[in-house]
This record gives C-alpha cells, sequence and structure tokens, in this order.
C-alpha cells in the first residue's frame, strides 16, 4: 500500500508539480492521513521524508527491507506516536485507525432548527473555513457571549458565514432555500415561543 | 446664505436663546449607547423595518418605503454600485449635542442620558424647529393629525430602560447591526477597518459627523454614494451658536449694568460737588 501510494507520487509529481501537486489528504488503510494539516503544524518535510523531500521515496524502500532499520510499522508508530506525545495531540488509537463502520465524520447531515446541513455538498470548501478553531468543536463556546460584541451571536454567525459564502460561490441565497419549514420545526418553533 | 439655512441658523439661535441655562452636555460621566451599522453584512431583508413597526406600534407597509415618513421610523434602501448591491439603514442618528434638541424652545427634544434622542409630548409646542435644525433631515410632524406628534426613531428608549436592545437590532439576522457603548463599537469598528483594509472605506460615518453621532456606519464604498449627507462637518450644531448666544448675555445683562453702575458712580460725584 506504501508503495502504491509513494510511487504514484514519484511519478506524478515530480519537481516541477512539487509545489501545486502537494496532496491534502493521503488515505493509507485505516488511517486518513491529513497531509495539509501537517504541513502547516510541522513546517518541514525532512520530519518526514528524511531521505530526499523533494522526491519524497516511499518508506518501505527501507524500512522492512534493511536489517536494522526499523520495520515499516514501528517507524510509523515511532515517528507519529513520538511527536503526538511531544506536542499534546491525541494518540488513542481510534483516533487515527478510524474502524471502517464509523461513518466518516464529513458525510454527516446536521441538522438546525429548520435547516439540514449537507456536509456532504460543502466538502469542497476547506473545513477552517467554519471550524475555524483547531479541534473542531460546538459554535455556542465562542458564539454565545454576550459581552463579546465584535463575535456575533449564533444568529449572526451563522447567517453570515453562509450567506457571505453563497454571495461569492454563487449558492442559494432566498429564506425559505435553507430554512425549510416543516411540521417537525413547527412544533420546535412553537415549544421556543 | 440661503433660506434654509437662515432659518436653521435661527431656529438653533432662537432655541437656545430662550433654554439658557449653560447646559453642558454631552455628560461626561456615563457612556451614551449607539449602535454600529455593517453595510457590507446587511443583505437588505427589511427585517429591521418589520421589527420597528412592530416595536412602535406603526403599520406595517413594507412595500415601497424610500423615505422616512411618520409611519416609518427606519427604512432600507438599495443602491446599486459597481454592479453590487449595498443596503443603508437609514434613521434618527441620535447625535451627542443634537442640532433639534438644541433648537426646541421647550425642550421636548430632548438628549437623555443613555444616549437617544427622545421627543417629549407634553412639552412639544408643534413648532417644527427640529425638523428645521436636523442635518440628517429626520424628524417628521403629522400633517394630517389635528393633535400633531413629531415622529422619529427614539432608539427604543422604552426598551432600553428595561435592558433590552432596540427592536432592529434584535431583529437582524445578520448582525449588521451591533448595540452597544458608543467607544466599545468604535474601537470594533476600527478593528474590522484594520483587520479588512481592503473592504472597507477608511472611514467610521458618525464618529465625527455633526460633532460625533450614536450610530455609526462602516461601508465599502464611499459614504457620500449611499446618499449620507456630505456637508454635516465635524462641528457639533449647538457650537455654531454658542458665541452669539454668550454675547447676548453679555450685552443684555453685563453691559447695561456695567452702564447702570457707571451712571450711579457719576452722579454720586455730581451731588457731592
Amino acid at each position: 500500500m506504501f508503495t502504491k501510494v509513494f510511487k504514484v507520487f514519484l511519478f506524478v509529481f515530480p519537481i516541477v508539480a512539487f509545489v501545486a501537486g502537494i496532496p491534502d489528504r493521503i488515505r493509507v488503510g485505516k488511517v486518513s492521513f491529513s497531509h495539509k494539516r501537517h504541513i502547516e503544524k510541522i513546517r518541514n518535510c525532512q520530519k518526514c521524508h528524511h531521505l530526499d523531500y523533494q522526491n519524497p521515496q516511499a518508506c518501505n524502500i527501507c524500512h522492512g527491507k534493511i536489517g536494522n532499520i526499523l520495520k515499516s510499522k514501528e517507524a510509523h508508530l515511532k515517528l507519529c506516536l513520538d511527536c503526538h506525545k511531544k506536542e499534546n495531540i491525541v494518540t488513542s488509537c481510534g483516533a487515527c485507525h478510524i474502524k471502517k463502520k464509523e461513518k466518516p465524520i464529513e458525510m454527516a447531515d446536521i441538522v438546525i432548527g429548520s435547516i439540514t446541513f449537507s456536509h456532504k455538498k460543502h466538502i469542497k470548501i476547506s473545513c477552517s473555513k467554519c471550524h475555524h478553531k483547531d479541534i473542531p468543536q460546538s459554535c455556542k463556546n465562542c458564539h454565545l457571549k454576550p459581552e463579546e460584541l465584535n463575535i456575533p451571536k449564533l444568529k449572526g454567525a451563522y447567517h453570515q458565514q453562509c450567506i457571505l459564502c453563497h454571495k461569492v460561490m454563487k449558492g442559494p441565497i432566498g429564506c425559505r432555500d435553507c430554512h425549510i419549514i416543516n411540521a417537525k420545526c413547527k412544533s420546535q418553533n412553537a415549544k421556543l415561543r | 446664505m440661503n433660506r434654509r439655512e437662515f432659518l436653521k441658523t435661527g431656529a438653533i439661535g432662537l432655541g437656545g436663546l430662550l433654554g439658557i441655562k449653560g447646559e453642558a452636555y454631552p455628560s461626561e460621566t456615563k457612556e451614551f449607547y449607539g449602535m454600529l451599522v455593517d453595510t457590507t453584512l446587511c443583505i437588505g431583508c427589511r427585517s429591521c423595518e418589520k421589527a420597528c413597526s412592530e416595536v412602535n406600534g406603526l403599520p406595517k407597509n413594507l412595500e415601497g418605503n424610500k423615505e422616512l415618513s411618520t409611519d416609518a421610523f427606519t427604512v432600507v434602501n438599495k443602491f446599486k454600485i459597481d454592479n453590487k448591491e449595498i443596503f443603508v439603514k437609514k434613521q434618527c442618528m441620535h447625535c451627542n449635542q443634537p442640532a433639534c434638541a438644541s433648537a426646541c424652545l421647550v425642550k421636548a427634544m430632548h438628549k437623555t442620558q443613555e444616549g437617544p434622542v427622545i421627543w417629549r409630548g407634553n412639552k412639544c409646542l408643534g413648532c417644527r424647529y427640529c425638523m428645521i435644525a436636523c442635518p440628517f433631515d429626520i424628524p417628521k410632524l403629522e400633517y394630517n393629525n389635528l393633535n400633531p406628534r413629531i415622529r422619529k426613531c427614539e432608539f427604543c428608549f422604552e426598551r432600553l430602560k428595561k435592558g433590552e436592545k432596540p427592536g432592529c437590532a434584535d431583529a437582524c439576522p445578520m448582525e449588521a447591526l451591533i448595540f452597544g457603548t458608543r467607544r466599545e463599537l468604535i474601537e470594533i469598528a476600527k478593528e474590522r477597518i484594520y483587520k479588512n483594509p481592503d473592504k472597507y472605506v477608511h472611514h467610521i460615518y458618525g464618529e465625527k459627523e455633526a460633532g460625533g453621532c450614536g450610530w455609526l456606519y462602516l461601508a465599502s464604498v464611499p459614504f457620500e454614494k449611499l446618499g449620507f449627507p456630505e456637508n454635516v462637518g465635524e462641528t457639533p450644531y449647538p457650537e455654531y451658536t454658542k458665541e452669539f448666544l454668550y454675547s447676548v448675555a453679555l450685552i443684555f445683562l453685563i453691559w447695561p449694568s456695567f452702564l447702570v453702575g457707571l451712571h450711579r458712580a457719576l452722579k454720586k460725584e455730581d451731588e457731592g460737588d
């Protein structure tokens, strides 16, 4: 699997495409590795691509082939875990090795009142556009502080986020395009009143 | 000086003349409340107009409101500039030193300590000097009423006293209207301009206009293109008549008493001889 992935890199992304062709996400078995986020955080390619970072080699050219060098599995464990421990990032197995049964979070539809937000349709946009803090967290953590005047409250935050982007991307901007009134939310509204 | 300017100066002068008490406003002790309108966020849904009508018990004629009237304390107008639609809300600016309050003979127009400029019906004469004095052309008189009232936005003063936000700010779905103390709002506005220097015109309308207004505006195009009056200036309107009014006191009170005193003094000397 590693060879396949990295061979593709070797042939498809020569130095010319180096700048443009860096993959955002690499899927290796159960692990979905966000290349982009690690580039943003580490800013040092040689940390992982320690031979020649401009022509990344497949890991198992050496790891697992040459006797006194760590096996591929151990090498990744060491490389990832050591750094994660050092930087205080999640170290639980499930954080990286996502079981196939679990629905990846990107696909979940989110229902807020009368709105059903399709994550699927918005997947082309970078996550950080909406999840602007490092770790995805509840919007309410910041967007519900009455004393912070410059941070919009929930109503304003959602509307600003959606409508301003829809204006640029030519998405629907009519009220009823997103607020689909059905029996369920009518009863919810009645409760709120 | 044209007729309107003459009337304006006269109105402010006369108003001040009858109401001289050397009142120093704005009071420094308490902060004024204000509102920041970010026109780049407004989507023109007119929720504010609707909320205003509901709060003030006005008829809900949402169609075709282009100008302020006795039935519309706030209107949202669309401006098409470079194929971009920009919506601007208009209402009373709640100046720090309002010309209307200065012009009012009987202090029916009143700048409250909290910031709103309100109209007090039990004092009003109906002279309409406030209408002439206002640089933004805001107060409107009910001409078709037998007991006419001056109607204008009062910053939802009743709601403010209860600790609630004004109706329009509460209703705005985009939170293009931010309610807070004027000092905080200026800070926020400056921060927004500083962080998005390309997005905004580097000017806060209302920060210095007419000596400072309670309502502050941010925009992406020059304000004169959005129907804001340009010739308002930065001098508070009561300032224009202050010197004149002091001289009135000097001439009518001090000068005669000085002359009388001089006369008495000279007379006594005459008698002594």
